[in-house]
């Protein structure tokens, strides 16, 4: 499909190679000559020089054949006006990011007046993300699937862990088979486990479940984290603005470190329950002052990737029990996760998963089939849910007569109230909402997950 | 520097080569030369299995920044020849392997300068690959390896700037596969619409093909001594000059004409600039022929026609010889052998744009002069060109002129002409074929010396990969593995 992305930014590029990775066709337009080159370079994809809200420079872009434009320029003005000329021009689909929570609020006229598909905001969804995680804390990564019926969550198998050098099939003779091992991290390697997969230190595992087994695994392993009731946010950019007011609601005290007076002010003005303070993230006296020590959770969301690397190496060499932390460059993510164990959050990968999710679903023949779609470590695995058809050959049948890809499992299925942790004997039915793990990176519709 | 991945694409190459090999191997076995058959055997099982042992397994680190593109590109242009050749060897049809190189090399960089003094009776099954040669280097072996198999994300950008002609390479779809793909399709359906143009002439499906092949690559090597001049028709002098003329045309161009954007290919400049200046150099010598008084006008504007195509498309197929001409003649063809084909043709020589661009630049510094503090850019195709650009062909201009000067005096030492000289390093490092006077129309290149033909070789890959590439591989810090 033929994809133009405007601007080149973070959320651009970690954009653009997510839909590489899909195959598409994109076209990137930005207004500054070296980032277009630096990306033609590095990706192969298509540059054009010019502004995004510009008839001549999205017709040079190709916006009469393109599916989807997506706008993801610093400016939400920009965006949402380029979004406006490409779908005037011919784009089929158009998305814009969109950062202030006014317009945000008017999404509902602007898919319907204004024909803009979807306004993604980024910092908006780090937020909640952040949020899911700091309830579930002892995750390093939390998502869940049918309408929050079943949990995933990502743990890191750390020194003296009783399930060390166990297969997986002993595991679950131990703490009972409600809940799957789907997906490993060793080193640089992602594995889709079977039973016969022994877990080893310092893996990264993944969990889907119902969240009391989950939490009765945890707590038998006995690494299970008490609730957080405070968090120190370091930054206050828009997404501890929104982080703020979520924690807020959820009654969780919330301190916030930011280093600009003016945005300190806005802060305290528009945050009544958190506790803002002025002073700058590396005043390590400061943070000790503050109480970094005595609190739950660190979460550190400034716009420097290295400032949050340290602010939460620093914290973890405190003590606190959980650090958040946004990183945006993929390298420097991979060596946070090596480094500490804990994960870092991306507002560009948070970004083009949502993005890829909404066009898959777009692309698929019967739309409505991909319910949630997570990229886990690192988007090197899938995890997918979807909702069986009401007609299909594999339907009714045991799931070990069908035939999967390789490097793909059926974690969990949904059906009505009942959730199933399948075996082989278990089969899909029509209108199940079945969650799968996968390698693959090319799974478009249930049809797909089969050889 | 990668070399894991380096030696990778290169293994992919040499696969490649042996694996095109095969259809001359069936032109032979096709006109029963089963005495030639070894020789394309050998040349065919040494470069698969080398490609088998190197191109297969993917390395680790897949990464291929500038350094190793232009390298890759270097490296395998001159393995491609080194290979290339021995079919010729094997068979004893140029025994010596610095002649059947340069043979090669001549082939594959579309240069079509021959050494050979007598082609006529030379098995069909070596001459089609000689002319094969011409095919393959006309739109590139790295774009070849592009439009088959697909290179990852981030590294084949690298590979096919290096490759590709003209002072930017770009992209006529988003994905690279996609574009070499285009291209050699449209490169496909050229030739063989002149295959089929030649059909009608009656020289028979064989000598259409090979044709067809010199003409697509703007080669030049002919299976006749008298180039196309041994066919003794008009019609296929017509035919192949205009396939010339289309030749030397930016294939991006004819990509907007299938997508119906007859505006933008009439209202660009470079198109205009070479079409101007065939039109004009025709003209100007067909004028110059008629004042002798000694020709018809049909064959005066015919023999320019021709001859003007064929230079300035850089391919070098003769018809008449012009060494009888006028120098005021004789001069324009030199200075339609310096600017050559439309960037982003498979023509060589140094681009109508380039020219375009020069004169552009020199006409603002200037006015320049004169309004000091007034801001200029320079324009092309109503869109204002980068100072990058203009520094890098600027550049490239005086690396140009440098090896075109060190060149001539290596090859003088040889102490033949001065026009001999210098036209036959002009005639090589542009990618023509032909020079003046002792490597001219009538005569090949069979007589120079070990050291002139080693230097030409060079010339002629630098000119196809427009130069640097190969100044790469000559500095020292290239094969260094850090940095």
């Amino acid at each position: 499909m033929n994809v133009i992305v405007i601007g080149a930014g973070k959320i651009g590029k970690c954009l653009i190679s997510s839909l590489r990775e899909e195959n598409h066709d994109v076209v990137v337009v930005d207004i500054d000559e070296q980032r277009v080159d630096r990306v033609v370079d590095e990706q192969d994809v298509n540059g054009v020089l010019g502004n995004g809200t510009q008839c001549d420079t999205l017709k040079e872009a190709g916006v009469e054949n393109a599916y989807l434009v997506i706008a993801t320029t610093y400016s939400d003005e920009i965006n949402i006006l380029s979004c406006l000329i490409a779908r005037k021009m011919g784009a089929r689909h158009a998305i814009a990011r969109v950062r202030s929570p006014e317009y945000v609020n008017q999404i509902d006229f602007m898919r319907n007046e204004l024909s803009i598909s979807m306004m993604v905001n980024p910092d908006m969804s780090v937020a909640s993300e952040i949020s899911r995680i700091l309830k579930f804390p002892t995750a390093t990564n939390y998502e869940t699937f049918a309408n929050g019926k079943i949990d995933m969550i990502e743990i890191s198998i750390k020194e003296g862990n009783n399930i060390i050098d166990k297969p997986i099939y002993e595991i679950s003779q131990i703490y009972g088979n409600e809940f799957l091992i789907c997906a490993v991290k060793r080193g640089e390697e992602v594995f889709i486990p079977n039973g016969n997969f022994i877990i080893r230190e310092k893996d990264n595992i993944y969990i889907t479940g119902i969240h009391k087994q989950v939490v009765n695994f945890l707590k038998g392993m006995g690494i299970l984290k008490d609730k957080v009731k405070n968090v120190m946010i370091i930054g206050g950019s828009k997404i501890s603005f929104y982080l703020a007011a979520i924690l807020a609601k959820m009654s969780i005290d919330v301190t916030i470190i930011e280093k600009n007076s003016d945005r300190c002010k806005f802060l305290a003005s528009n945050l009544p329950e958190a506790r803002v303070v002025l002073g700058n993230s590396a005043d390590h006296k400061l943070l000790i002052e503050e109480g970094i020590d005595r609190c739950d959770a660190v979460v550190t969301v400034t716009d420097s990737d290295e400032a949050n690397f340290l602010v939460a190496m620093y914290a973890q060499n405190l003590h606190v029990h959980k650090q958040v932390t946004k990183i945006n460059e993929p390298e420097f993510f991979q060596l946070y996760e090596k480094v500490m164990g804990e994960s870092a959050i991306s507002l560009s990968q948070v970004t083009s998963s949502t993005i890829v999710k909404y066009l898959r679903a777009k692309l698929n023949a019967n739309s409505d089939q991909i319910r949630n779609l997570y990229k886990l470590m690192g988007g090197r695995i899938e995890a997918i849910e979807f909702i069986t058809p009401n007609d299909a050959d594999y339907l009714g049948k045991p799931i070990h007569t069908l035939k999967f890809k390789k490097d793909l499992l059926v974690a969990a299925i949904s059906r009505k109230k009942k959730i199933i942790f399948p075996n082989g004997d278990d089969i899909i039915e029509a209108g199940d909402s079945i969650i799968i793990v996968t390698k693959s990176k090319s799974i478009r519709s249930i049809e797909d997950i089969f050889v | 520097m990668n070399y894991r991945a380096v030696v990778n694409v290169l293994g992919k190459i040499m696969f490649m080569e042996g694996t095109l090999m095969i259809l001359p191997l069936i032109v032979a076995i096709i006109y029963g030369e089963y005495d030639t058959l070894i020789a394309f055997l050998i040349p065919i099982v040494i470069l698969v299995s080398v490609g088998l042992a190197f191109g297969v397994k993917t390395p680790k680190n897949k990464m291929l920044l500038a350094k190793e593109g232009f390298m890759i590109c270097g490296l395998a242009w001159i393995f491609m020849s080194a290979f290339g050749c021995l079919p010729f060897v094997i068979s004893g049809m140029i025994p010596n392997y610095l002649d059947a190189f340069f043979e090669t090399v001549s082939g594959l960089t579309t240069t079509g300068s021959s050494i050979l003094t007598k082609v006529e009776g030379n098995p069909y099954g070596l001459l089609f690959w000689r002319s094969f040669t011409n095919w393959i280097g006309g739109m590139g072996v790295i774009t070849f390896l592009m439009a088959i198999v697909p290179q990852g994300d981030g590294q084949a950008m690298h590979l096919m700037r290096a490759e590709v002609p003209g002072p930017k390479a770009g992209k006529i779809v988003s994905k690279l596969t996609d574009t070499a793909r285009i291209l050699y399709i449209l490169y496909f359906i050229l030739t063989a619409l002149e295959i089929i143009m030649l059909m009608f002439s009656g020289i028979g499906f064989y000598h259409s093909v090979v044709t067809a092949f010199a003409t697509a690559g703007t080669g030049g090597f002919s299976v006749k001594d008298a180039s196309i001049a041994g066919y003794h028709s008009p019609y296929v002098e017509y035919v192949v000059a205009t396939f010339m003329l289309l030749f030397g045309v930016n294939f991006n161009l004819y990509f907007f004409m299938i997508l119906r954007k007859f505006k933008a290919v009439l209202q660009d400049t470079e198109l205009k600039v070479y079409l101007g200046m065939v039109v004009a150099s025709i003209t100007l010598i067909c004028i110059n022929l008629l004042s002798t008084g000694k020709i018809a006008f049909e064959t005066a504007f015919r023999d320019s026609y021709f001859t003007v195509t064929s230079i300035v498309s850089t391919s070098g197929f003769v018809t008449a010889d012009f060494e009888q001409w006028s120098v005021f003649s004789k001069v324009i063809l030199i200075s339609l052998m310096f600017v050559g084909g439309m960037a982003g043709s498979t023509a060589g020589g140094m681009k109508v744009t380039r020219i375009v661009l020069y004169f552009k630049q020199m006409i603002r510094d200037i006015k320049q002069m004169v309004r000091p503090r007034q801001v200029m850019s320079v324009r092309i195709n109503k869109k204002s060109v980068d100072n990058s650009i203009l520094k890098g062909i600027n550049t490239y201009l005086v690396i140009y002129v440098f090896i075109l000067l060190a060149s001539t005096l290596l090859v003088s030492i040889e102490g033949e002409s001065l026009v001999t000289t210098f036209t036959a390093v002009v005639t090589c490092f542009n990618n023509i074929g032909p020079g003046m006077d002792g490597v001219g129309a009538t005569s090949n290149f069979a007589h120079l010396s070990v050291l002139s033909k080693i230097v030409l070789s060079f010339d002629m890959l630098a000119g196809r990969l427009e130069i640097f590439p190969m100044m790469i591989l000559l500095i020292p810090s290239t094969w260094k593995r850090r940095v």
